[in-house]
């Protein structure tokens, strides 16, 4: 039985637990926040699903295999950003009672024009990560098939969109919870069952060192100590503000929940972990000809000619496609969410628009770049989110202060440095390790453009700033009735 | 500001503060450890040590609050 019948059957065989998983939902609390009944293990395991992406499962490998042992630290950097979460930004955020990170941002400041500012940060992070899966799906295509990319692009697309539509973050988190225990099965088993036939030599043949800097787009495989150091910095600090995650935190009944979902996450992330070292280390040994994002699917081929090799592949692109999914529709209900409470408030058939119009936006920005870059531009995206809803969470959430005109002024030039080191480092010109990945120059940047802005600016103080960090912190047996505030009328918080 | 916050936040630094180091610390300390097992242990290791942190910022969070 050939490769590409069995990536046909994989693919088959994800949809149909897709199809097992999703729920149609009817209203707007199920669509934007899964109802807010989602128990902490099974939004832990959506989390997880939804954060070990193509980026994780095939880049990051393909990374150790082709750029060596530094690339190790990069899946310690990204699990890092949960403590992070946890310490600093879940239970309080859960308390708000928002909706989404903009409904957060003008709860909080009092602010419509900055919840617009913050929901264009949304959108161009969402954007990132959806080309990258779907660049991702591409390559599998190509690769396993022969088939055009852009049949890849539509089989991922089409489905999550079909998931997206049934029931919004509801139906997505079902999918996504049970694609995370197919996921691990498969690459863990996978991998062990390649490692079996090898023994321990993938580990001795293992350079450690630390490289001559390179450049690649947002600091990505660079091998340098200072490169690698930046690029842990971004993960830890950007997880805290990836929109798909956050939004994860609303579908909890309460603060002692969601802060639970968080250490679920942690317990399940560590066990994903060791996914990326596996297949880095028997790549580096067998695949050490084939691209980045290659190296994972042609490992079984490679080491085990036959029948046997061409199912482990079949399997393999199983878990790929749930990799794909997961992600895609996370991203997908979390930007279209955000975007339709934006525009048009909350309702189910606004979303629908606007999560159909972001595919479609993914679709087009897709086949207008290159393939091969997914790491690169999930990378991006943490960046983006370390320099921009990183400073606004732990600022929002612990210091009374600030200003809306202050987050306005961070986003602005948090944002700004990000896209000019990345505009120069792609143009040529290279200043270090630490300014091609632009978080350490980034992040305090706006953390201090923040933080000066509102000191100078005490008359946007929003007015009921008190009660609303009595709201964020005391917990909800402690806390009286939630006041009037500015989130959608049909919030379940309460 | 009220006086729950100030504690929790007292705790949630303590946890940053030891993600930070240790986020920049192992990477830097493999430096003088040059055996390709050890570099492999350090990196899962790291993920035992996330779990541990956020089992204790959990469970203190939760003590803060009752």
């Amino acid at each position: 039985m050939s490769v590409a019948v069995l990536t046909g059957i994989a693919f088959v065989l994800v949809l149909g637990v897709m199809v097992g998983a999703a729920r149609p939902r009817r209203s707007s609390g199920d669509f934007y926040v899964a109802a807010r009944a989602v128990p902490p293990w099974w939004n832990g395991a959506a989390i997880t699903s939804e954060f070990t992406s193509a980026a994780a499962c095939l880049g990051t490998a393909g990374l150790i295999a082709t750029r060596g042992s530094p690339m190790l630290w990069y899946p310690a950097g990204a699990a890092a950003g949960f403590v992070l979460i946890l310490a600093l930004v879940v239970a309080p955020l859960r308390r708000s009672g928002t909706y989404t990170l903009p409904d957060f941002a003008q709860w909080r400041l009092r602010s419509v024009k900055l919840r617009r500012f913050t929901t264009c940060f949304v959108l161009v992070i969402g954007l990132a990560f959806l080309v990258a899966q779907l660049h991702a799906a591409g390559v599998v295509v190509r690769l396993l098939t022969g088939l055009p990319p852009w049949l890849g692009w539509a089989a991922v697309a089409v489905a999550a969109l079909g998931v997206s539509l049934a029931g919004g973050l509801g139906s997505v988190t079902s999918v996504q919870a049970s694609q995370f225990w197919l996921k691990l099965a498969v690459f863990v088993g996978v991998g062990v069952a390649c490692w079996l036939t090898v023994g321990v030599r993938p580990v001795e043949r293992l350079r450690v060192a630390y490289g001559a800097v390179s450049t690649g787009l947002a600091g990505v495989g660079d091998p340098s100590l200072p490169g690698v150091l930046a690029v842990l910095v971004a993960c830890a600090l950007g997880t805290m503000g990836l929109p798909h995650v956050i939004v994860r935190v609303y579908t909890n009944r309460d603060g002692r929940g969601a802060r639970r979902s968080i250490v679920a996450t942690q317990f399940m992330l560590a066990a994903f972990c060791v996914v990326p070292p596996l297949y880095g280390l028997l790549g580096h040994m067998h695949v050490r000809d084939a691209a980045a994002d290659e190296i994972v699917l042609m490992l079984p081929a490679r080491m085990l000619p036959g029948a046997l090799g061409e199912v482990l592949t079949g399997l393999l692109a199983a878990g790929a496609f749930a990799a794909f999914l997961a992600t895609t529709g996370g991203v997908l209900v979390a930007v279209g969410g955000a975007v339709s409470a934006c525009v048009s408030g909350p309702g189910v058939r606004s979303f629908r628009v606007a999560v159909l119009l972001v595919l479609l936006a993914a679709l087009a920005l897709t086949a207008a770049t290159a393939p091969g870059v997914s790491v690169a531009l999930v990378l991006l995206g943490f960046s983006l989110s370390a320099a921009t809803f990183c400073p606004m969470l732990v600022l929002g959430i612990w210091w009374r202060r600030l200003t809306d005109v202050g987050v306005a002024a961070g986003f602005a030039l948090g944002g700004g440095v990000t896209a000019a080191l990345v505009g120069c480092e792609q143009a040529g010109v290279n200043m270090g390790a630490l300014t091609s990945c632009p978080a350490p120059v980034a992040v305090p940047v706006s953390f201090a453009a923040m933080v000066v802005t509102s000191l100078v600016t005490p008359g946007r103080l929003p007015r009921g700033v008190g009660r609303m960090l009595i709201r964020m912190h005391v917990p909800e047996h402690l806390a009286g009735p939630p006041p009037c505030r500015s989130s959608p009328h049909d919030d379940r918080s309460s | 500001m009220p006086a729950i916050a100030g504690l929790q936040l007292r705790r949630a630094l303590r946890t940053v503060a030891a993600v930070a180091g240790l986020l920049m610390g192992v990477p830097v300390l493999a430096v003088w450890v040059p055996d390709p097992w050890a570099w492999l242990a350090l990196s899962l290791a790291v993920q035992g040590a996330w779990v541990c942190l956020a089992v204790l910022q959990l469970r203190g969070a939760e003590r803060l609050e009752r």
